[in-house]
């Protein structure tokens, strides 16, 4: 098991290097669009658009570039912005609140909701409660955020008056965005529920539990939901991934406050530093969740840290 | 035993009742978008009454912000729309398929450099590597569907890798390679034909993330000229004008949520075909 979590752990940081190393040479193979496009538009010359280059250390060649930028993320120290000059963490710092504050409330929803459905589908194929299930969560996966989202603002702010349509900040403005996010990511949890489920009903000690006469209740409480939820608890986890995207439509969509919008603005700007301390925040917290989920998994489910590792 | 391209696809396609509704619903649309210029009663440019019209007669889903037919720009915008995911999953499928079954036949460095690769790509969420993407090339049409192509490949590549890899060591492929045929037909001959179900449906699953992503991609912005119709920039508008005409938003979103289902469920059915199979 030690080695299992030691490898898993190591790869995950050459996984995160190479995001960071990619994202940056990726972003630094133009240099300096935003801030010469903007420093032109301001009527600024030649030298002086040198000089705010070299304040930001672009003069200097890209490998130096490469390991100060290295050194800083260490230190937490991600740039700063081409555009407000201000630093990328402290922009990033003002805003992580309410996006976790999202993500957090639509993952509740999801799992409620995707959990739900996916028994539902499971214990009644072919019966019509398994049959709505189903096509609800196809419908959750199907229909775009930004379509549902304006759906929901209509009916429950526009018609009913019940929620806020826009802003953030009280528990009212958070109920709408997290349903509507909440909502598309339970279509996908339903279905792997579903998938892992009517495997496991399959499996051969099922067959042996219900020979030898247990209720099938307590054999779907006790053994298929037991065998099922380990890798239903990684799928999961894995949407979290989807959520830091889902969360920049949401925010768009409900004018909130959020890393997505702070995302959304700085690609319309082009201002390189903000865009890649997200990504490179994203891709730590995205590695991070995955490789906790595998070493948790490997801990609830021995076949995995033998075959995993 | 080595299924003929044909075979692959009657065996998709024939004596399947599940599949009838989604296709049908799939050649409507597709249908409705490239006779566009034929059935749209309006020109989809044009301002063609007051704005914000409620559905009438004339007008049968109303008009948008600035007077335009809402349905001529909904028939129009499959066209852009379409065009966008068709060009988005080719490329995932194409150096998709190609990078991960070489990866998986090969095995070895091959295998673990694009694999590394492909995880590195992967750490990134979906449309957050699109954004990185259309940051680096700026807005518009073709610039998305770079973006959710590129954005698509590595979990496509991962699976044709994995069905590959399982399917190598078969035995009609051990007999194959005894009787001297070689790794370049062997891929294309044998295995390719006998993975390809597996990964027509994942395409298809491919393909209604590229649908939902690019969409995404135009609603916030990032699909170049807002006159051109699209269906993610016109749930946009619909968006900002949803309390003076929420019937606004009905068309587009219904045409990317019709498309995404069909494809989805056609996914669902051409997997528990294969599923049956084996």
């Amino acid at each position: 098991m030690r080695h299992f979590a030691r490898d898993r752990l190591l790869s995950t940081l050459l996984i995160v290097w190479g995001c960071v190393t990619l994202a940056f040479a990726a972003l630094h193979i133009i240099p300096g669009n935003a801030i010469v496009g903007q420093m032109l538009q301001g009527g600024a010359t030649q030298a002086d658009i040198a000089a705010r280059q070299a304040a930001l250390g672009l003069d200097r060649p890209l490998p130096v570039q490469y390991v100060t930028y290295l050194a800083g993320l260490l230190r937490g120290d991600l740039g700063y912005s081409y555009i407000s000059q201000l630093p990328v963490s402290t922009l990033i710092g003002e805003q992580l609140g309410a996006t976790v504050m999202l993500a957090a409330a639509a993952l509740l929803v999801a799992v409620a909701l995707g959990l739900g459905l996916g028994i539902l589908e499971a214990a009644h194929t072919g019966a019509w409660p398994g049959r709505l299930a189903g096509t609800i969560s196809v419908l959750a996966l199907s229909t775009p955020i930004y379509w549902t989202g304006t759906a929901a603002i209509f009916i429950f702010s526009s018609w009913l008056g019940l929620l806020p349509a826009t802003g953030s900040g009280s528990i009212d403005h958070l109920i709408l965005p997290a349903a509507v996010l909440g909502f598309h990511v339970s279509g996908s949890i339903a279905r792997v529920t579903r998938t892992i489920l009517t495997e496991v009903m399959y499996a051969d000690y099922i067959r042996v539990a219900r020979a030898k006469g247990l209720p099938g209740q307590y054999i779907f409480r006790v053994h298929i939901l037991r065998a099922s939820l380990p890798p239903i608890l990684t799928v999961v986890a894995l949407q979290i991934g989807f959520l830091l995207g889902g969360a920049a439509i949401t925010e768009a969509l409900f004018a909130r406050q959020g890393i997505g919008q702070l995302l959304v603005g700085a690609v319309i700007d082009q201002d390189y530093p903000v865009v890649l301390g997200i990504v490179v925040l994203s891709a730590l917290v995205y590695s991070t969740i995955s490789v906790v989920t595998d070493i948790l998994h490997g801990i609830l489910d021995p076949r995995v840290r033998e075959n995993g590792a | 035993m080595r299924l003929p391209p044909g075979d692959v696809f009657v065996f998709v396609v024939s004596r399947t009742d599940r599949l009838k509704v989604p296709l049908a619903v799939l050649a409507t649309i597709i249908l409705a978008t490239t006779l566009a210029p034929v059935i749209a009663p309006y020109d989809p440019m044009a301002i063609t009454g007051e704005p914000y019209q409620p559905p009438t007669r004339e007008h049968l889903f109303g008009t948008d912000t600035l007077g335009r037919d809402v349905l001529s720009r909904t028939l129009f915008g499959g066209q852009q729309s379409l065009s966008i995911v068709l060009i988005g999953v080719a490329i995932i499928i194409l150096p998709g398929t190609v990078l991960g079954m070489s990866a998986g036949f090969y095995g070895q460095w091959t295998d673990r450099l694009l694999m590394a690769s492909m995880d590195i790509l992967l750490a990134f969420p979906n449309l957050l590597l699109a954004l990185v993407i259309i940051t680096l090339l700026g807005s518009g049409g073709w610039q998305i569907a770079i973006a959710v192509g590129i954005a698509g490949l590595p979990a496509y590549a991962r699976i044709a890798r994995t069905a590959t890899a399982t399917t190598r060591n078969a035995l009609y492929i051990d007999a194959a390679r005894a009787i001297g045929v070689r790794s370049d037909r062997l891929l294309s001959h044998h295995l390719l034909p006998n993975v390809l179900p597996l990964l027509l449906s994942f395409a298809a699953v491919s393909l209604s993330w590229t649908m939902l992503n690019s969409a995404a991609l135009a609603f916030l912005g990032f699909g170049g000229d807002p006159s051109v119709p699209n269906w993610g920039v016109m749930l946009a508008e619909a968006r900002y004008a949803f309390r003076v005409a929420p019937w606004m938003s009905i068309p587009p979103g219904l045409a990317i949520t019709a498309t995404v289902m069909a494809v989805n469920r056609l996914a669902d059915a051409s997997q528990e075909r294969f599923r049956n199979r084996t």
